[in-house]
């Protein structure tokens, strides 16, 4: 076989997949939106955490002789408005509550087998609004293939490891990247938007940010899970734009959460658990949550900012929200 | 004017189907062209072929998809002057096409395996199949259409350079997929 045979044989395409093809529109924005502040952020850590190491050598190295310089500390609320991003503003009603041991009968936001997720998040910055903030319209910009709402019954966290082409150290060289990703098998309940094949067990897999880590679902746990094709294989953030030369990337699953570094909408016996970023579903009627259990380092952010909605009112507001987002 | 109506034209050997023809598919047409040979004038010259192929085909062709059927016409056309041609002339964008695509040809070893074209076609066929949709749309538009990875790159928000890791990744996975047709066959 040659090349041009090999075009002749392309020229035999199917005609259904060649109008699919140009049908086919991509979404008007990078199909992970959070992804570009990713690499800003950790442009930006680099050059912060280079500023500050330098900065405290230096007033270290003084302090006995001149007494102590200046130091600006940014701190993560700092990122997020350089990220541009409003804080959730949470529209309910702040005298009536609900403590989430009562919503969830005792259950821990956590199943006492937390992830070390850490070892991923420490090289940057501990802010938990590294990347730019959840908001609903990420459903659209990364195209939501499905909303779906199901039990996590297994959680497991899968590493890759690769090598790649770069001329940092000098021609042809190469180096070796790392990414992980956090894989739950998940048993689904309800279908929520689009067609989905409820029959088997949905494996999703969320990628882990250098910087930033996914907050874990808990096992035992029932969640709404907005889902995007991410595709067969990870994308190697550490290689950046440089040529992957080998490993495997194969991912487990192709779907992955549309935000997997927010609270997932979680589903309890009378109604749904939910941050205040997704505002649609939040506005009006929802109900503050004291989160009085034990909860992962990760979820310290969403603390205060945890409602909840009756079943009936979450179902009308999710009416609301895919219509808006067309994911009817 | 809906496809339909335009096949109708056609059928009732009315010249209208030519210029409702060009109305509808004349840009779509000449892309295809232009990506292929990236010389203006000839792939104008094959646009205007392809009115003519398809008046001499329908009937008694009926086709599901006329513009596809319309694509497939021009991109035949584009091919064969790429063929006549490129001796005298370098149309650069066929010639980026075939450079690529020698990505995907199976190991050396097996270079010299004649294959029907209609069995790789469909061998092809059934590889695209098992994509994720977008990979599938990124190959077609870009070895069936040949639009650039420059241009796939800015329609669907990712850089030129990850758009070609991309394409170099689904190559290989081509050549992967063919490299067990072949073994099969053996």
């Amino acid at each position: 076989m040659n090349k041009e045979e090999l075009f002749n044989g392309i020229s035999g395409i199917r005609g259904d997949i060649l109008e699919e093809a140009e049908k086919y529109t991509f979404g008007t924005k990078r199909k992970n939106s959070w992804r570009k502040w990713a690499v800003m952020v950790a442009i930006l850590c680099v050059v912060v955490g280079s500023v500050l190491t330098v900065t405290s050598i230096l007033n270290h190295g003084g302090e006995g002789k001149q007494g102590s310089g200046k130091t600006t500390i940014i701190k993560g609320e700092d990122l997020v408005n350089i990220a541009g991003e409003d804080s959730p503003e949470p529209s309910y009603d702040t005298k009536s509550e609900y403590l989430y041991s009562e919503l969830t009968g005792g259950k821990d936001q956590t199943d006492g087998n937390e992830p070390n997720n850490q070892e991923f998040s420490e090289q940057g910055s501990t802010a938990r609004a590294d990347l730019a903030g959840f908001n609903e319209s990420m459903l659209s910009e990364q195209n939501c293939i499905a909303i779906v709402e199901g039990k996590i019954t297994n959680r497991y966290q899968k590493e890759y490891e690769y090598s790649f082409s770069s001329n940092k150290f000098g021609e042809d060289g190469v180096m070796h990247g790392k990414d992980s990703t956090m894989v739950y098998e998940v048993t689904i309940s309800k279908i929520w938007s689009r067609d989905f094949d409820k029959s088997k067990t949905l494996i999703v897999e969320d990628q882990n940010i250098s910087m930033d880590e996914v907050l874990p679902m808990q096992i035992g746990h029932s969640y709404v899970l907005p889902l995007f094709d991410y595709g067969n294989e990870i994308i190697p953030f550490s290689a950046g734009n440089e040529e992957v030369l080998s490993g495997n990337l194969k991912r487990e699953s192709r779907y992955s959460t549309i935000y997997p570094f927010h609270p997932q909408i979680e589903s309890v016996e009378k109604g749904y658990i939910l941050s205040a970023d997704w505002k649609s579903l939040t506005a009006d009627k929802a109900t503050p949550v004291i989160m009085d259990t034990n909860f992962g380092k990760g979820y310290e952010y969403y603390k205060d900012k945890m409602v909840f909605l009756s079943e009936r009112d979450f179902a009308e507001k999710m009416e609301y929200l895919m219509k808006r987002y067309h994911l009817k | 004017m809906e496809d339909k109506k335009i096949l109708e034209l056609y059928f009732k050997r009315d010249e209208q189907a030519i210029s409702e023809s060009r109305l509808k598919y004349g840009a779509f047409c000449h892309r295809i062209a232009l990506n292929i040979l990236s010389v203006p004038e000839d792939a104008e010259e094959c646009v205007s072929d392809t009115w003519l192929t398809a008046w001499n085909r329908i009937p008694p062709v009926v086709t599901d998809s006329f513009k596809a059927f319309l694509g497939k016409i021009t991109r035949d056309l584009s091919i064969s002057r790429y063929r006549a041609n490129h001796a005298k002339k370098r149309y650069s964008g066929m010639e980026v096409l075939l450079s690529e695509l020698e990505d995907c040809i199976p190991s050396p070893f097996c270079v010299e395996v004649k294959v029907e074209e209609e069995q790789l076609s469909r061998q092809i066929n059934r590889w695209l199949d098992a994509l994720p949709k977008e990979d599938r749309v990124l190959f077609v538009k870009r070895y069936w259409y040949g639009e650039t990875v420059k241009n796939l790159a800015k329609l669907s928000g990712y850089s030129e350079s990850q758009m070609a890791q991309r394409m170099l990744r689904l190559r290989k996975s081509l050549k992967t997929a063919l490299e067990r047709w072949e073994s099969q066959n053996e």
